[in-house]
């Protein structure tokens, strides 16, 4: 009998490979279906190394095609069953199968041992008779598989077609690329925070701590520029939170006591520095012996400006400190003056601190605006419509700098898209720096105050007789001088023109009127 | 013949012998002499339905010539009683003027029975007959008496005449091995048959075999092996007949009130087996199974009103059925 279960051996790996072959032409459309799915999905929405996912389900189908072919268990009763089949048999040699462990002998009938006998002999015949190669041959089932090639072949030609998501994926990888840059770059920043003496220690594992979060997030980032983009402006809003908008003129007013004052003490130091301030202000209270009444008269008067300056700037305690020593210096009062010039200072050292902090701040908001220009710089570049307005960097043109609105073209009859602008961003131009006289090209520019809960809203003042106050709110607090209120109008031009442009998409503006206010801003654009 | 079982060989042989000498009397009817002498070589009896003058009668008459067996033809009518068909004892006085009972055995008591228009007699008389179909014996006053073996009835009705019959029950159609049908001849057998009996001397069937060899080959086909799963397709095959199962097909849903016991698996197990051997086989097909089905199951099935309705026979389910059942390798 191991003769017929050695012939049913053969007929069996036969068996399988026509299967095998069978199942690849039947299914051959799944794969390629699902390439075409996939390549169709690629177009639509961006999917990386496509090219790899439209192959995967190739050698995927070849390997459950061949597992369920050459693997899936088929016995020989099966094979004997499928023969039988295939070549009208009549079930001969799946009876002697089924019939191969009852021992002829061992039967009660000898009719049925005989006929046993006789059958599996019959069986024999019939399977030395067959042919594998020639009886069972390859079968093709031409509608699937031909249905499975066009299929294939459209999958192909789809990996061949212009995929307009390609653009996208490069840009979303040119931004990755950039925000890792920037990552990086934030990293150094924040080994020089660590090594920088301008912050108290609290200050500097704060601002640490924030700079760690933000370098993490770009390092995260999958290319999404927006994503990028609301990193940045989450950490400089932080940073916002932290900054003080008076200090620029503090340190403006400090720089103006400490050129006045070394010129009152004589001093040939030209620096302006707190030092010379403070050395000035002791050399002061140490010549009221050898001054004149009317030296002393004028001397009061100048430090009773600066305290009534300090005032209106709220640094009440710099201010209580000059008042005294001027009242000091006009009672002539040498230890009073003395003990006053101290005061005035610990004062100013203190607001030095704060304003050293500032930059520091300063600094790292600078680093991060760098960061999102860099970003939006890079999307610019890899964009496909880069050549159009800088809409896609929302928030970026404010502060920025050197290029406002970039790519705006003109502007005469037509407004720039409004998703563009961000209102009420502070400006982060450094306008303190700037020459005195520019200042008739510089304009008002809101800011977020920080007139939450947290943070009362700052409002100077200055204490007048009889129990009077008067208070400035939203004014610069010296007429003239620059503060950071005051940006360059080219910077804040677009941010007004998308405010107005806001405005007229939502209906504020009269539909009659709105020729004539788009005329209105056409005409305030720089360079008109 | 000897007292040795035939061989394969020598079966095959036989039964093409008995069909050629048997068609030298019947004209054409290949099919009805094929289930025929399947039904003899299983030991059944068989329901033949056809319209008169089809050779019912010389179909048993000449089958029993060509196995040289005794021959009896019971004409069924309505005042035809049991004890006609299977004997009664009567009172006879012997030499010596004494009186005693002794059996006169009936028609019953022969080998090959032609129970004529079996649906025109009483139900009492059809159970008589059908109660020798089964145990082989009859019981008369008291005792019971063996049929020759072997014992081979062929009843017959006719489908066209139901007035004044008494159709035969479910469960008394259900003890036929086979119901065969007997079509109307053909043109040229009709020919034939106007040749053959209205010439000078009439066809007669020689003797082919023997009644006890006709018992050893009921014995052989018995032994012929059949496959699990060829067996399990046979009942497959009578399970789908049945309504009310999940995987029973929707004409059979639609059209059969119930389906074939299992006596018909036996008769297509059994059949399928004598089909084997006629064919040269030493074990059975699915095809046998196939063939038996139509003869084994079609008086089994009990049809709904809709399919009389509509015209459906048995005969289409069945067909249906063997072409709708997947054999699964």
């Amino acid at each position: 009998m191991m003769e017929l279960e050695t012939y049913l051996s053969q007929f069996r790996r036969r068996i399988r490979l026509q299967d095998t072959l069978a199942m690849l032409q039947t299914t051959l459309w799944i794969p390629a279906a699902l390439a075409i799915a996939i390549q169709i999905i690629g177009r639509l929405i961006p999917v990386p190394d496509l090219a790899v996912w439209t192959v995967i389900p190739f050698p995927v189908w070849l390997i459950v095609v061949a597992g369920l072919g050459w693997l899936a268990p088929k016995s020989l009763m099966t094979a004997a069953r499928n023969v039988d089949q295939a070549l009208g048999l009549k079930e001969r040699l799946s009876t002697a199968l089924a019939f191969t462990n009852i021992d002829p002998k061992l039967t009660s009938s000898n009719l049925l041992s005989g006929l046993i006998i006789r059958q599996r002999e019959d069986a024999l015949r019939a399977a030395a008779a067959v042919h594998p190669e020639q009886d069972l041959p390859i079968p093709w089932h031409w509608k699937p598989a031909v249905v499975g090639l066009t299929l294939l072949v459209i999958s192909l030609l789809l990996t061949q077609i212009r995929n307009p998501m390609t653009l996208l994926l490069q840009e979303r990888a040119a931004i990755k690329e950039q925000a890792q840059a920037q990552a990086e770059k934030i990293e150094a920043f924040k080994e020089s925070v660590e090594e920088s003496a301008q912050l108290t220690d609290e200050e500097k594992q704060e601002l640490i701590k924030k700079l760690e979060q933000l370098a993490e997030a770009l390092r995260n980032n999958p290319g999404d520029l927006e994503q990028a983009i609301a990193d940045l402006s989450r950490f400089e809003e932080a940073l916002r939170r932290d900054m003080d908008p008076s200090l620029g003129s503090t340190e403006t007013l400090l720089q103006s006591f400490a050129n006045r004052l070394s010129e009152l003490a004589g001093s040939q130091d030209e620096s302006g520095k707190q030092d010379s301030a403070s050395e000035a202000l002791q050399a002061l209270s140490e010549k009221l012996d050898d001054m004149s009444p009317a030296e002393r008269e004028q001397l009061a008067r100048n430090l009773a400006q600066m305290a009534a300056s300090s005032f209106q700037l709220g640094n009440n305690s710099l201010g209580q400190s000059l008042s005294d020593l001027a009242q000091a210096i006009q009672a002539g009062d040498k230890d009073a003056a003395q003990q006053a010039a101290i005061a005035s200072q610990a004062s100013m050292k203190e607001l030095e601190k704060q304003i050293s902090s500032q930059q520091a701040i300063q600094a790292a908001l600078a680093q991060a605006q760098a960061s999102r220009q860099a970003l939006s710089q890079t999307a610019k570049s890899t964009s496909p419509n880069s050549g159009q307005a800088g809409a896609q960097n929302p928030g970026a043109a404010p502060g920025s700098g050197a290029q406002p609105g970039a790519g705006g073209g003109s502007f005469a009859n037509q407004l720039p898209p409004a998703r563009g602008g961000r209102t009420n961003v502070r400006p982060q131009g450094n306008a303190a720096d700037a020459p005195l006289g520019s200042l008739d090209n510089q304009v008002y520019s809101p800011w977020e105050r920080p007139g939450t809960s947290e943070n009362e809203l700052f409002i100077p003042g200055q204490e007048l007789q009889e129990g009077e106050t008067t208070s400035i709110e939203g004014q610069s607090p010296q007429a003239g001088i620059a503060n950071p209120s005051l940006v360059p109008y080219n910077q804040v031009f677009f941010q007004y023109l998308s405010a107005a442009n806001q405005a007229m998409q939502k209906d504020f503006i009269p539909g009659d009127l709105r020729d004539f206010v788009r005329d209105y801003f056409a005409s305030l654009e720089p360079g008109n | 013949m000897t007292d040795q079982p035939p061989t394969p060989e020598q079966f095959r042989q036989l039964v093409n012998d008995i069909e050629a000498e048997v068609g030298r009397v019947i004209v054409g009817q290949q099919a009805l002499i094929r289930q025929t002498l399947i039904t003899l070589l299983a030991g059944g009896n068989a329901l033949l339905e056809g319209v008169p003058g089809l050779g019912k009668t010389m179909l048993v008459r000449t089958l029993s010539q060509t196995i040289d067996c005794s021959f009896s033809r019971i004409q069924f009518t309505p005042d035809l009683m049991p004890s006609d068909i299977v004997g009664t004892n009567l009172i006879v006085e012997d030499e010596s003027g004494r009186r005693q009972f002794q059996f006169e055995a009936g028609p019953i008591f022969a080998n090959l029975i032609l129970a004529d228009e079996i649906n025109r007699a009483t139900p009492k008389t059809q159970s008589a007959m059908l109660e020798a179909m089964q145990e082989h014996s009859v019981t008369v006053a008291k005792a019971t008496r063996s049929l020759p073996e072997p014992f081979f009835v062929l009843a017959t009705q006719n489908p066209l005449e139901m007035e004044g019959t008494y159709p035969l029950p479910e469960a008394q159609l259900d003890r036929f091995f086979f119901k065969i049908d007997v079509p109307f001849p053909a043109i040229a057998e009709l020919v034939e048959i106007a040749d053959r009996t209205t010439a000078a001397g009439s066809p007669s069937a020689g003797q082919i075999t023997q009644g006890q060899t006709i018992l050893e080959m009921q014995k052989l086909a018995r032994a012929v092996p059949i496959a699990p799963h060829v067996t399990e397709f046979a009942a497959q095959l009578l399970t789908a007949t049945h309504p009310g199962q999940p995987s029973t097909p929707q004409i059979v849903q639609d059209y059969v009130r119930y389906g074939a016991s299992p006596r018909g698996l036996q008769a297509m197990v059994l059949a399928g087996k004598i089909f084997a051997l006629i064919d040269g086989r030493f074990n059975v097909a699915y095809d046998d199974i196939r063939n038996a089905s139509l003869p084994a199951m079609r008086h089994r099935l009990i049809l709904n009103f809709d399919a009389q309705a509509e015209g459906i026979t048995a005969d289409q389910i069945i067909t249906h059925l063997g072409e709708q059942i997947s054999v699964k390798a």
